[in-house]
C-alpha cells in the first residue's frame, strides 16, 4: 500500500492520497467546484510538506478542469474572450505569485502565510455561503417566492476605461475589470494551490454581472492556463511539483466526480450550497485552531535555499 | 604511490601513537549492502553491519562503537513564538554545516567504554557533533545551544539521528555486528559508517566504510528530471494532466 514519492521524499500511503482525490472529486462533481482549496489543506494535515502540496494540488487541478471545460464547452458555456483576458491576468498574477512564494519560503513564513490566507478565504466564503443558502431554506419552507435581484448596479466594471464587448455574457465592460479578476486569482493559485474557482464564481457574478450559464465553463478556462503555468513555475523555482501525488489525486478525483456528479441530481441546491458551506467553514475552523495550539517542535529544519 | 605511502604514514603513525600494546589491532568490518536503492515501495532499511577484531589478545574485553554520518548540509533551524495568540516562525539560525543523518551504536553506553576526548575528536555520540559556527538570529551562546537542540530533536523525531547504546553484538572470537536502521526520510547522498574499537577507555583501531543511498529506476528519472531540467519537467507535469483529465472525459462520455 506505501508509494514512495519522488519529490516529497516521503513515503504515503497511496490508498489514503487516491481516497483523498475521491473525496474532493466527489464534492467538485457534487458542488462544481475545483475542489482546490479541500486538497491543499487535506494533503497538509496528512503529513505531506506545505511547499509541495500547494504546487502538486495546482497540477492536479489542471487536470481535473479540463474534463470539466470540456462538457461547458459542449454546451456553450465557455466565453473564450472574457476567459481570454482573465487568461492574460492570471498568467501575470501567478508569475507574481510564484516570486512570493518563494520569498516566502526563505523568509520562513510560507506555513504561516498559507494557513492565514486559507483561514481568511474559506472562513468568509464558508460563512456568506452559509448565510444564503440557509436563508434560501428557509424562505422554501415558508414558501413564498422572492424576486430574483435584478442587476442594477452600475459598478467599477463598467466605469473603467477600455472598454470590450462580450457577446457571450451580454456584457460590454472594462477589460480592466477581468484582468484584475484574472490577476488576483493567479496569485492565490501560486501560493495556495487552489484554481480558485469558489472566490472566482461569486466575482464573476457579482462584480462582472456576467450570466450565470457561463460563469463556471469560463472560469475553468482560465483556471487550466492558470494552473498550468504556476506548475511550470513552481517547477522551475522550486523543484515542489510532486508528478505521483498529482497523478494519484487525479485518479482518485476523477472517479469521484463521477459520482458526486450522480449524487448531486437526488439534493436540491440550495441543500448542496449548505452542505459546502459547512465542509469549507469545518475546514477554516480546523485550520484556525491548529495555529493557536502550541506545536509539538517549536524548531523546525529547513535546508538552506 | 601517494596513497600507499600515506598508509604506511598512517601505520607507523598509529603504531606509534600506542606504544602500550606491541601487537596493533586491526579492525575488518563490512556491510551487508553498499548501495541502497530508493525506490517505489521504499519505507525505510536497515543494513547490517558485521567485522571481526583482529590482532587482540584473548583477554582483552574490547568495545566497539559505530558512526553513521550521511551527508552534511548548510541548514536553517527556525523557532516558533506566540504571537497574539498564534505560533509562527520567529527567529532561526544558519548552521553552515550539519550532518543530515547520524547514527551510533555501541556495545554499551559510550560514556563508559571511551574516554572523552576520543569522543570529541570523532563526534562519537550526537552531544559530541560539531557544528560549524552559526550565523543568524542566535546571539547568546545559550541561544545557539538551544537551536542545536532544537535540530537535533526534530532530526530525533524523523528517526535520522538516533543513538542505540548496547546494539552491537560482540560474539566469540573478536566478531562483532549491528544493525543500522535508515528511516523513510533518509537523504540521499553519501555515507560513510566508521568503526572505532576501544580497550581501557583508549581507541586503539578504526575503519572506514562508505555507502551510498540513492534513488532507482522511475524515482530516480523523476527527482532528476525535476533538478536537472525543471522547466521541461514542468511541462511534462501539465501535458501529463491535461492528457490524464481529457481521457478521463473521453471514457466518461462513453
Amino acid at each position: 500500500m506505501h508509494l514512495y514519492l519522488p519529490i516529497a521524499e516521503i513515503s504515503v500511503n497511496w490508498l489514503i492520497i487516491a481516497g483523498l482525490g475521491a473525496l474532493v472529486g466527489f464534492l467538485s462533481g457534487m458542488f462544481g467546484v475545483g475542489g482546490g482549496f479541500l486538497t491543499t489543506p487535506l494533503l497538509i494535515f496528512y503529513g505531506i510538506p506545505p511547499a509541495i502540496a500547494v504546487a502538486s494540488a495546482a497540477n492536479q487541478i489542471t487536470g481535473s478542469s479540463v474534463s470539466a471545460v470540456l462538457a461547458h464547452w459542449r454546451r456553450g458555456g465557455v466565453d473564450v474572450r472574457m476567459a481570454f483576458v482573465m487568461i492574460v491576468g492570471g498568467l501575470i498574477g501567478s508569475a507574481g505569485g510564484s516570486y512570493i512564494f518563494r520569498a516566502l519560503s526563505v523568509l520562513g513564513q510560507l506555513d504561516f502565510i498559507i494557513s492565514l490566507l486559507y483561514v481568511f478565504f474559506l472562513g468568509t466564503i464558508g460563512s456568506l455561503m452559509l448565510r444564503e443558502s440557509l436563508g434560501a431554506m428557509q424562505r422554501m419552507r415558508k414558501d413564498f417566492t422572492v424576486p430574483l435581484k435584478k442587476r442594477t448596479h452600475v459598478g467599477l466594471a463598467y466605469r473603467l476605461p477600455l472598454k470590450m464587448r462580450f457577446h457571450k455574457s451580454r456584457l460590454y465592460i472594462s477589460a480592466l475589470a477581468p484582468f484584475a479578476l484574472g490577476l488576483l486569482v493567479g496569485i492565490l493559485t501560486a501560493i495556495m494551490g487552489i484554481g480558485g474557482g469558489f472566490i472566482m464564481v461569486p466575482l464573476m457574478i457579482y462584480v462582472l454581472g456576467m450570466p450565470s450559464s457561463v460563469v463556471v465553463g469560463t472560469s475553468l478556462l482560465q483556471i487550466i492556463f492558470t494552473t498550468s503555468m504556476t506548475t511550470v513555475l513552481n517547477s522551475v523555482q522550486t523543484q515542489s511539483v510532486d508528478i505521483v501525488l498529482a497523478v494519484l489525486l487525479l485518479i482518485g478525483g476523477v472517479i469521484g466526480a463521477q459520482f458526486g456528479a450522480a449524487a448531486a441530481q437526488k439534493l436540491r441546491a440550495e441543500q448542496l450550497r449548505a452542505m459546502l458551506a459547512v465542509i469549507v467553514l469545518g475546514v477554516a475552523i480546523r485550520l484556525a485552531i491548529g495555529m493557536t495550539w502550541q506545536p509539538d517542535q517549536l524548531y523546525s529544519v529547513f535546508t538552506d535555499l | 604511490m601517494n596513497r600507499l605511502f600515506l598508509l604506511f604514514f598512517l601505520l607507523f603513525y598509529s603504531a606509534g601513537l600506542y606504544p602500550a600494546h606491541s601487537a596493533t589491532p586491526r579492525l575488518v568490518t563490512d556491510l551487508s549492502e553498499h548501495k541502497i536503492d530508493i525506490a517505489y515501495k521504499f519505507e525505510g532499511t536497515d543494513v547490517l553491519l558485521f567485522g571481526a577484531i583482529e590482532g587482540l589478545s584473548g583477554t582483552i574485553k574490547p568495545d566497539v562503537a559505530v558512526v553513521v554520518r550521511g551527508p552534511t548540509l548548510p541548514i536553517i533551524v527556525r523557532r516558533k513564538s506566540r504571537v497574539l495568540g498564534i505560533w509562527m516562525n520567529t527567529s532561526s539560525t544558519n548552521f553552515r554545516t550539519a550532518p543530515s543523518y547520524y547514527a551510533l551504536a555501541s556495545t554499551r553506553p559510550v560514556a563508559s567504554m571511551a574516554a572523552s576526548q576520543w569522543r570529541a575528536v570523532y563526534e562519537i555520540g550526537i552531544d559530541y557533533i560539531h557544528f560549524s559556527p552559526a550565523s543568524g538570529g542566535a546571539q547568546s551562546a545559550s541561544d545557539i545551544e538551544a537551536f542545536r537542540n532544537g535540530f537535533i530533536a526534530a532530526r530525533r523525531k524523523l528517526g535520522l539521528f538516533n543513538e542505540h547504546e548496547n546494539s552491537v553484538e560482540l560474539i566469540d572470537n573478536g566478531l562483532f555486528r549491528t544493525r543500522i536502521t535508515l528511516p523513510t526520510r533518509v537523504p540521499i547522498g553519501d555515507y560513510r559508517a566508521d568503526i572505532y574499537l576501544f580497550v581501557d577507555k583508549k581507541l586503539m583501531a578504526r575503519q572506514s566504510v562508505p555507502f551510498v543511498v540513492k534513488k532507482t529506476g522511475f524515482e530516480r528519472s523523476v527527482y532528476d528530471k525535476a533538478h536537472q531540467s525543471p522547466f521541461l519537467y514542468g511541462i511534462m507535469a501539465v501535458c501529463i494532466a491535461l492528457g490524464a483529465g481529457w481521457t478521463a472525459a473521453w471514457i466518461f462520455r462513453k
